[in-house]
């Protein structure tokens, strides 16, 4: 059964084609990740699914009964969207209490919901406070509260952690995993590593178009990356000979190893840290396991 | 699908926002203070014009200024006798107090103004900051439109009482005539003014739907304004002398049905009601039809 399902979409700004028959679909009860870069379409695509944006042809069916339709979706869709202001002159609580509303909950269940929201973003104390007077991260958060009111089945996150310190990402990271079991999610986000820590689905956007998707397990599977912080340049034709098979990167002070899946990384590790310390390297970090950035660097080698 | 009761939400939310807003504290004082003010005026304008006249009448009559009655008194003061006008209203208007009269012209006047500046811009805001992109996943657009458009309607309410009350108060410290009937005179007066005002609030809010910032639907809600009053004036006009077709035109506008307003006979003041009401529902139904179609 899945959650969303696009075919051959198509969404033009003006003379701009933003979706380019774009088809997707995302398996209920998965956290997906919606990745590609800036322009690539997936703000684009989370207005189409939530029916903020009108499409040109195509067809879109959500959690099985359809394009969106507010009669029938409203309080099973939620949306974070990136960059939207809500109301300006009444107190974030309020402001909660209305979209709760909005998704049919009667006022105690809105209140309820509305304060539960607001502790799981830790925004309980400032509840009474206008939008314009949160920083940019407390306003993050807010925008994460109101997709989580109720008990949403998909949620769809547009870019949930940016602009975020890092104790923050932690937390909002958590909270995305705590919701895994209520609700199918969608979440995009140039930070690969995070999502590939939180998604078990992952989509490959590039120019309106989907050039890849699948399970984490599948994508990941080509390709592991390890980069190592050295403290000066190592000997590359000397690395090549030890890790056969692999491919080498030097941009200082990072070195990257992507190895093949059939290799398992703590096997390239040893191989690579031992050729390291022969050189007499000083190595500073290693960071090893990036498979979704290697699968992602892979496909955009491929283009 | 239309959905009463979340439009009933939207609208309250609506009203909740508008009356926290600056923009309309500031048009309220401003318009409170001018209704006081133009009162506290007039008031004192037709106390001294009353004495005036009674003492004209009883000289030219001959007897004796208390024997003089107050309608005659009323109907010298008011602007040529209201000669012009059709005998029916000419009553009802001498049936009227002064200072209810008074108010009614004003907020008659002003209405469309106070709805250009308070109303036109809050679609086109919530759709240009995405505060609408956080309603519109959670209710349908029409019910969404209706209830912001509702929202305003109460608000407008809300002014032009808060403007009549204003008056009122004014009429009790000053006036020393006052009658107490003047409160539902100036009640009155308020809804029909909030009539002629739901005209324009149903084609501005239908622009605020179709533009993309509350600066540009404030620009083009002038520009209709002023174009349907040239267009009014050029297709009544005796001097154009337009077609018969054309003169018929006419009557869609807001301005063909202000002095039928006036009325104290249904037969007269309802369909002007309707009329309005029809006015501004098609403005907006206008604006809707492209807001449906669009992204949001």
């Amino acid at each position: 059964m899945n959650a969303v399902v696009l075919e051959k979409v198509v969404k033009r700004y003006g003379s701009h084609l933003a979706l380019n028959e774009l088809s997707l679909t995302i398996p209920k009860g998965s956290i997906c990740a919606l990745i590609g870069p800036n322009g690539c379409g997936k703000t684009t695509t989370m207005g189409v699914i939530a029916g903020l944006l009108r499409i040109e042809r195509g067809s879109v069916d959500i959690l099985g009964r359809g394009p969106f339709d507010a009669g029938t979706h409203a309080g099973r869709v939620s949306l974070m969207p990136q960059d939207a202001v809500p109301s300006t002159h009444v107190s974030i609580g309020d402001s909660l209490r209305y979209y709760a509303r909005l998704q049919g909950l009667d006022p105690a269940s809105a209140k309820r919901e509305t304060d539960v929201a607001l502790e799981k973003v830790q925004l309980h104390d400032r509840s009474r406070s206008r939008f314009g007077q949160l920083s940019h991260g407390m306003r993050r958060r807010f925008s994460i509260a109101q997709a989580l009111l109720g008990k949403p089945e998909l949620v769809l996150l547009d870019e949930p952690t940016s602009g975020l310190d890092p104790e923050l990402v932690v937390q909002i990271r958590e909270l995305i995993m705590q919701q895994r079991r209520e609700a199918t999610m969608l979440i995009s986000s140039h930070i690969l590593s995070e999502l590939e820590t939180m998604c078990d689905h992952a989509i490959f956007v590039e120019r309106g178009k989907v050039v890849r998707q699948g399970s984490m397990a599948e994508l990941t599977s080509t390709n592991t990356l390890v980069r190592y912080t050295l403290r000066s340049a190592p000997d590359l034709g000397a690395l090549e000979l030890v890790l056969q098979g692999c491919t080498l990167e030097w941009r200082e002070p990072t070195l990257s190893v992507r190895a093949p899946q059939s290799q398992p990384v703590e096997k390239t590790n040893a191989l690579c840290l031992r050729a390291l310390l022969d050189q007499d390297i000083g190595i500073l970090e290693v960071d090893a396991g990036h498979s979704l950035e290697a699968a992602y660097m892979e496909l955009k080698r491929g283009q | 699908m239309l959905d009463p009761k979340k439009l009933q939400i939207v609208a309250r939310f609506e009203l909740l926002e508008a009356l926290r807003s600056r923009l309309f504290i500031i048009v309220l004082s401003m318009y409170g203070a001018g209704a006081a003010i133009s009162s506290y005026v007039f008031v004192r304008i037709v106390a001294a014009s009353e004495v005036m006249v009674r003492q004209q009448l009883a000289a030219q009559l001959k007897i004796d200024e208390a024997l003089i009655p107050a309608n005659l008194v009323r109907e010298k003061l008011l602007p040529g006798g209201l000669s012009y006008l059709d005998p029916a209203l000419k009553e009802a208007l001498l049936s009227m107090p002064l200072l209810s009269i008074w108010y009614g012209l004003v907020s008659l006047s002003f209405v469309a103004l106070l709805v250009l500046v308070v109303s036109t811009g809050t679609m086109a805001a919530d759709l240009s900051t995405g505060a609408a992109r956080y309603a519109l996943f959670r209710c349908d657009r029409l019910t969404w439109a209706l209830g912001k458009l509702a929202g305003q309607e109460l608000l407008l309410g809300v002014g032009l009482l808060i403007g009549a009350l204003t008056a009122g108060l004014v009429g009790l410290a000053v006036d020393d005539a006052f009658e107490q009937k003047t409160w539902l005179w100036l009640l009155v007066a308020s809804g029909r003014a909030w009539l002629y005002g739901s005209a324009y609030l149903g084609l501005f809010c239908g622009i605020s739907l179709i533009s993309r910032s509350p600066l540009v639907a404030r620009a083009l809600a002038l520009f209709a304004w002023i174009g349907i009053g040239i267009l009014h004036t050029l297709v009544t006009s005796e001097t154009v002398n337009a077609k018969v077709p054309l003169k018929a035109l006419g009557y869609a506008f807001p301005a063909a049905h202000k002095e039928s307003l006036w009325s104290l006979e249904w037969g007269t003041a309802l369909p002007a009601a309707a009329a309005l009401l029809a006015f501004g529902a098609v403005c907006f139904a206008a604006g809707h039809a492209v807001f449906k179609r669009r992204d949001a």
